[in-house]
């Protein structure tokens, strides 16, 4: 009768310690940050590793820094994640030697469409664009290096003044170098750091949010009027169809659903991936922008 | 709170301790206990670097007196008169004087940041102009290329070396690889990253110092042992009558203090010669030992310990060789830190009430372990430094690891080791400091030259 009590209360406690491993096997998938722990996207990164564990992922945050470690990292992972990509950041790693590998296999989603914008300092009461350039022989324009050369030739011409071009290592110090009077306009992502900024001014951006003027009705000769910054989400560990499928729907639930994220892309005039995957946008889309972006760097 | 608590008492013994280690101090007391300090708040970290930096300055100066080794050109007046002092049996009055004067440098340091605090934001939104970026960044070079070492030609040359060494990889501002034809990047993809920070300080900085101060103490015998028999009311009326000294080193010391890199060698030289001059114009220069010019050159050193944080604090920007370390570690824990982070946020002023608590506490704790310098004597120093030596290429090793990368830093280790050989009759201090503002002279060099010149 002992041994009988026994062996039940072995393949009791069996059961019970099996079924309670298998009911917390939550679905991992981490987010992979392959950008500056300072910046916009490790910002969105933290925001949507918490919209994740809150759908019931087991996610953790993984601060890749560049494109170089994030291939090193993404060969060698053991855990499947998510990862960020955008058409500027790969045009510059490009150019730099190093490619984010963003094709049918690696791409899940596209992430978010954001307008660029031009932005000058509040204090010059700015009212047009022909009025603050007039008796101006030369305006500067901070923007982040990795830009291609020959940004602003088409606007010199439009407006004949000199556009003068003014390198930043990142768009953080890009809006510094306005607050500070370094440079005259800046050209930059049109971020919730530069909406919320009270002493900026941004009077066009790529698709005329927030009331501002189109970049294609104030520079129609600009060949580089139609860019914005385009982001699409990547994966690596997700083998089957099925996996792929839930990280892809759990991820556009998050940035449509969750509400930090939501009043994040809100407050920024940014199109979400939800919305792109409604209006078709994908993958092809990505890479027009990018070529745009590498033929211009060329 | 409690936390917080802990991580400055940690802080103010590791200082202790490492200013007792002549040469090598904070920059790798940091070093040493990263592994331990990887879970810190930014609070946490800027306290318990604060308190290191603050205790070691007082314990450095113990080192000084006692032993008469420098642990850097700020404790050349230490060594001169210190020593002289404790050669006449005044050795305890010149620990305490300069103990207790610290202290009071600290306060004045602090009142001065306060009475400033009101307009800090807008000044230093200005500090962002790239002219007066490019003119800190000049300043800072030519300080240390023409105050440090013994030859300005070969600094010139370290400054350069590091500088071509700070460019490998790919820059971002200009945006471009550097000497693509002579660095195999494709063989060893990584060094298109550039040279890591860490690996490079311990070949680069660490391992030549270990070898100057190896060479300092080769030839060291102990002829006298420190003893106090004085009360602590006999100390106090002795600091009174150099209270004034004290205050004079203090407002240079705050004055000086924003000068990037030699900020406390400045002070604490320059406080020294004014009261040295002072004291023979007077004729009460003591040619035998002058307590009140190293008073003041010691609480010119602590008020400066405050200003020189300041570029860190308020922009980012990392002055000093441990400076540049504790930067690494924040942002490898993920935090940023500017005005943005620090004076628009209570860690700012947390931290200058702290720093007030920190040199009371230090001064509280550490005069009494004074008496124990003695136990130093009897360490061979040697074995300390291959200690150091050997626990500091662990570290590299595990930091490496943690940026997944273990056999690459552990390779740059190697390879740069004899280059930080040769460097041991320079002043290493100067290749770092090249190596570490690389990036930011030609990034404001670029923007500065499309701004007024494009």
């Amino acid at each position: 009768m002992t041994n009988l009590l026994k062996t039940t209360g072995a393949m009791f406690f069996a059961l019970a310690t099996s079924f309670s491993a298998v009911a917390d096997q939550k679905p991992i998938l981490d987010v992979i940050v392959p950008a500056s722990n300072a910046g916009n996207t490790w910002k969105q990164g933290v925001m949507i590793n918490e919209a994740l564990k809150n759908l019931g992922f087991d996610s953790e945050m993984v601060h890749t820094s560049n494109c170089i470690n994030n291939n090193d990292y993404i060969s060698k992972a053991s855990r499947p994640g998510i990862y960020f990509n955008t058409n500027s950041f790969h045009a510059a790693n490009m150019s730099a030697g190093c490619e984010m590998k963003t094709n049918e296999e690696t791409f899940l989603a596209p992430w978010f469409d954001r307008s660029q914008a031009f932005c000058v300092a509040k204090e010059d009461n700015f009212t047009s664009l022909e009025q603050y350039l007039e008796g101006r022989k030369r305006v500067t324009v901070g923007n982040t290096s990795s830009l291609p050369q020959g940004l602003y030739e088409d606007l010199s011409a439009q407006y004949g003044v000199e556009f003068v071009r003014v390198d930043y290592k990142g768009s953080s110090k890009t809006l510094k170098g306005l607050l500070a009077d370094d440079v005259d306009m800046i050209y930059t992502g049109y971020s919730a750091r530069e909406v919320n900024n009270p002493d900026i001014n941004c009077f066009a951006t790529t698709a005329g949010v927030a009331n501002t003027e189109t970049f294609a009705s104030l520079f129609p000769n600009w060949g580089l009027a139609g860019i914005t910054e385009f982001a699409v989400v990547l994966q690596v560990g997700l083998e089957t169809d099925a996996e792929k499928n839930q990280a892809r729907d759990a991820f556009l639930k998050a940035i449509a659903t969750d509400s930090k994220l939501v009043e994040y892309y809100k407050s920024a005039h940014i199109i979400t991936g939800d919305t792109l995957v409604s209006q078709g946008v994908g993958l092809e889309d990505w890479n027009t922008k990018v070529n745009i972006l590498v033929g211009a760097t060329k | 709170m409690i936390y917080d608590f802990i991580y400055v008492l940690s802080g103010i013994s590791l200082g202790f301790i490492s200013g007792l280690i002549p040469g090598v101090g904070n920059l790798v007391t940091l070093f040493l206990v990263y592994p331990f300090l990887l879970d810190a708040s930014l609070l946490q970290l800027l306290l318990f670097y604060m308190a290191v930096i603050s205790t070691a300055q007082f314990s450095g100066s113990v080192v000084a007196t006692v032993f008469g080794v420098p642990g850097d050109a700020s404790s050349l007046p230490a060594v001169r008169e210190g020593k002289r002092l404790f050669i006449k049996g005044e050795g305890n009055f010149a620990i305490s004087n300069a103990a207790i004067g610290s202290v009071l440098g600290s306060f004045v340091a602090v009142a001065l940041v306060l009475i400033l605090l009101p307009y800090a934001v807008s000044l230093v939104k200005d500090f962002y102009n790239t002219t007066i970026q490019i003119s800190i960044l000049l300043l800072s070079s030519l300080s240390v290329i023409f105050l440090m070492g013994n030859s300005k030609l070969i600094n010139i040359f370290v400054f350069a070396l590091g500088f071509l060494l700070g460019m490998i990889g790919h820059n971002w501002s200009p945006f471009f690889v550097f000497a693509p034809e002579i660095i195999p990047y494709e063989t060893f993809p990584k060094l298109m990253l550039g040279l890591p920070l860490f690996p490079v300080i311990v070949s680069l900085y660490v391992f030549p110092v270990l070898l100057q101060t190896a060479e300092q103490f080769k030839d060291y015998t102990s002829e006298k042992e420190y003893e106090d028999n004085s009360t602590l009311s006999q100390h106090l009326k002795k600091f009174v009558q150099n209270i004034w000294s004290s205050l004079r080193g203090s407002f240079i010391g705050c004055l000086l203090g924003m000068i990037p890199h030699v900020g406390t060698i400045v002070s604490s030289n320059i406080s020294y010669a004014l009261e040295r001059h002072i004291g023979i114009r007077r004729k009460t220069y003591k040619h035998d030992g002058d307590i009140k010019s190293l008073v003041s050159a010691e609480t010119a050193n602590n008020s400066t310990a405050l200003m020189s944080l300041m570029p860190l604090l308020l922009l980012g920007i990392p002055i000093t060789g441990s400076e540049a370390i504790l930067l690494a570690i924040i942002e490898m824990n993920s935090y940023v830190i500017n005005y943005t982070t620090t004076l628009e946020t209570d860690v700012f002023i947390t931290l200058v009430y702290w720093f007030v608590f920190v040199n009371t506490v230090a001064l509280i704790l550490c005069w009494p372990a004074v008496k124990y310098v003695n136990v130093l004597q009897k360490v061979k120093m040697r074995h300390l430094l291959w200690l150091t030596g050997i626990v500091l290429v662990v570290l590299v090793l595990y930091t490496g690891w943690l940026e997944m990368n273990t056999w690459y830093y552990f390779s740059i280790m190697l390879c740069l080791a004899p280059l930080g050989y040769a460097l041991r009759k320079t002043e290493p201090l100067v290749l770092l400091i090249a190596f570490i503002l690389q990036d930011k002279i030609l990034s404001s060099a670029v923007t500065f030259y499309q701004i007024h010149l494009g």
